[in-house]
């Protein structure tokens, strides 16, 4: 294999990789951000 | 570009449900501070999600492949990573400073540190610098490659999506659209361009077909040019959506853990969009892509081909979702420099919340349609945006760094200078280099050969900030020098803070 297809793997290996992990923490976390309180003085909420 | 059922309605199903989470999130805006820092608890997964996406735009995805479609490896080694170098010193130097003072925007530590005349002129130079024109451009361009659609209209379309969710939902939208996004972005990459290397036969097939200098690291590139590209980067130490996230973390080491891990995803990412202009060279020498194709779409023709039925959906969804996470970001951005730095000072100080997130949605609104009006009447985008760039670092990057950092006196004079001087160095510079130089065609610039002493000398577009920075330090010092010392006002009280303010005690 050449030096540059093996780069191009390794490089695509770490950009894959990290993405799925960072998403996997991301979700971890989901939870508390989309059920955040919802109420407030939200000036959606208030009828603006 | 022939696509199939299947990839247009994953397309679809993407726009629908980025507008689905902009819905779900709009009620979670109760303050100012939510709407535009998300509450200031954002983690290290969702930041390193929000600024890879957002600093990373289509200006890199098919800029960077243009590069290595035409000159090989340099793209990578001579236009990309040097500014990586940048980028850790503002994870290591500025992420402790700018979350713990608790500035709410770029042009808010100007005012703090001198005054209200200074923070205006960054407010307005990060309004122009955060325009999304580019953007918004390259959208409609994607559009017309992809779909065969008008570009105006295609921009419209898909850009008034990305306005819709940040207008519901401000900054949590935009981060957790951005987290989509991201994902989009990176594994749709990280899967296409193995695939098109065994689709090409892999850079053996590169090498036959490589014109000298293909695999050179940096390719014959002048150094002066070397290093003003590397020092493109240095624009991240001034960028209003690089700030905002800073402030927008839960603390400070979360901010600064993102930035080095999003580091790596640039690095990755740089790379694959250099392999990916690569081996589409390749692709069209063996005759499997079209020669007359033009080199800014050699990676979405190249990839496109080499993905099934359904990955091509998502890739293409991944390209739109590179646009618009740089889209809405900038526009949030631009909006809360409109309302917080310019309307909330100058003519209502003692707006309510509830007003400065209006105003903020007002302002995003007003942005959007300045970059879609400047996206279709100016032909120069690019020469457009390298010239925003480099007019904001010049005009903020000294009066912010000796904010942040100068222990001595300040005044309210040094901060005005700092910013005329560097803003007007740069005006000076391009035009006179646009006036005494010749267009090269080749680098796509403006270059003045002079000779002086019998040496002869050649002054690039691209070398401006090495005279409007020492330029906007003079400004600094003869400010410093007749001005009244500026008392600076203090942050809100943080029980993590160290000091941020030195001055205030000397």
């Amino acid at each position: 294999m050449n030096g540059w297809d093996l780069f191009t793997w390794i490089m695509a290996l770490v950009l894959a990789g990290t993405a799925v992990v960072i998403f996997a923490y991301f979700l971890r976390d989901a939870g508390g951000i989309l059920n955040r309180d919802r109420g407030d003085s939200d000036d959606f909420s208030e009828g603006k | 570009m022939t696509i199939s059922a299947l990839d247009y309605a994953i397309v679809g199903i993407y726009l629908v449900g980025m507008i689905g989470l902009g819905y779900y999130l709009y009620r979670k805006s109760p303050s100012f501070e939510e709407y535009l820092l998300a509450g200031r608890s954002m983690t290290t997964p969702i930041l390193v999600c929000t600024l890879a996406s957002t600093y990373y735009g289509l200006d890199v995805l098919f800029g960077t492949s243009e590069v290595g479609y035409n000159d090989g490896v340099v793209a990578f080694f001579g236009y990309s990573n040097l500014s990586l170098g940048i980028y850790i010193f503002a994870a290591l130097a500025l992420s402790k400073r700018l979350r713990q003072a608790k500035f709410t925007s770029l042009p808010d530590i100007l005012e703090r540190h001198y005054g209200r005349p200074a923070s205006v002129a960054g407010a307005l130079a990060s309004i122009f610098y955060s325009l999304p024109a580019l953007s918004l451009f390259a959208l409609g361009r994607i559009c017309h490659v992809m779909f065969g659609m008008d570009p105006m209209l295609g921009a419209l379309l898909l850009g008034l999506v990305a306005l819709a969710y940040t207008l519901l939902g401000g900054l949590w939208a935009v981060a957790i659209t951005d987290t989509v996004q991201f994902v989009l972005m990176c594994l749709t990459l990280a899967i296409g361009i193995p695939l098109l290397m065994s689709e090409v036969g892999g850079f053996d097939a590169v090498s036959v077909i490589a014109p000298d200098g293909y695999f050179d690291w940096f390719g014959g590139m002048p150094v002066w040019l070397m290093i003003a590209y590397a020092a493109t980067g240095i624009s991240i130490l001034v960028d209003p959506g690089f700030y905002q996230r800073m402030f927008a973390a839960a603390d400070y080491r979360m901010a600064r853990n993102a930035m080095l891990i999003s580091v790596f995803v640039w690095l990755a990412y740089d790379w694959l969009v250099t392999a990916g202009g690569m081996l589409a060279a390749a692709a069209v020498s063996n005759g499997t892509l079209p020669a007359d194709m033009h080199s800014n779409d050699a990676l979405l023709m190249a990839v496109t081909m080499a993905l099934p039925v359904g990955l091509v959906g998502i890739f293409l969804a991944g390209v739109l979702a590179t646009a618009m996470s740089t889209i809405d970001s900038y526009t949030l951005v631009a909006g809360a420099n409109v309302s917080y730095d310019l309307w909330r000072p100058l003519a209502r100080p003692n707006a309510t919340d509830k007003e400065l997130v209006r105003a903020t949605k007002l302002g995003v609104v007003l942005a959007w349609m300045l970059g879609y009006a400047l996206a279709f009447l100016f032909d120069k985008l690019m020469a457009l945006w390298v010239f925003t760039a480099t007019a904001l670092t010049s005009t903020v990057l000294v009066p912010i760094f000796l904010g942040l950092y100068w222990k001595g006196k300040k005044t309210a004079m040094a901060g005005v200078l700092s910013c005329l001087t560097g803003l007007g160095s740069v005006i000076v510079y391009y035009v006179g280099i646009q006036q005494l130089g010749v267009a090269d065609e080749v680098y796509g610039t403006y270059i003045w050969t002079f000779t002086l002493g019998g040496e002869t000398f050649e002054l690039w577009q691209e070398y401006a900030l090495y005279f409007s920075l020492p330029a906007s330090m003079v400004g600094f010092l003869i400010g410093n020098r007749i001005g009244e010392p500026h008392i600076p006002t203090l942050p809100p009280e943080d029980p993590d803070l160290e000091d941020p303010h030195p001055e205030a005690a000397v």
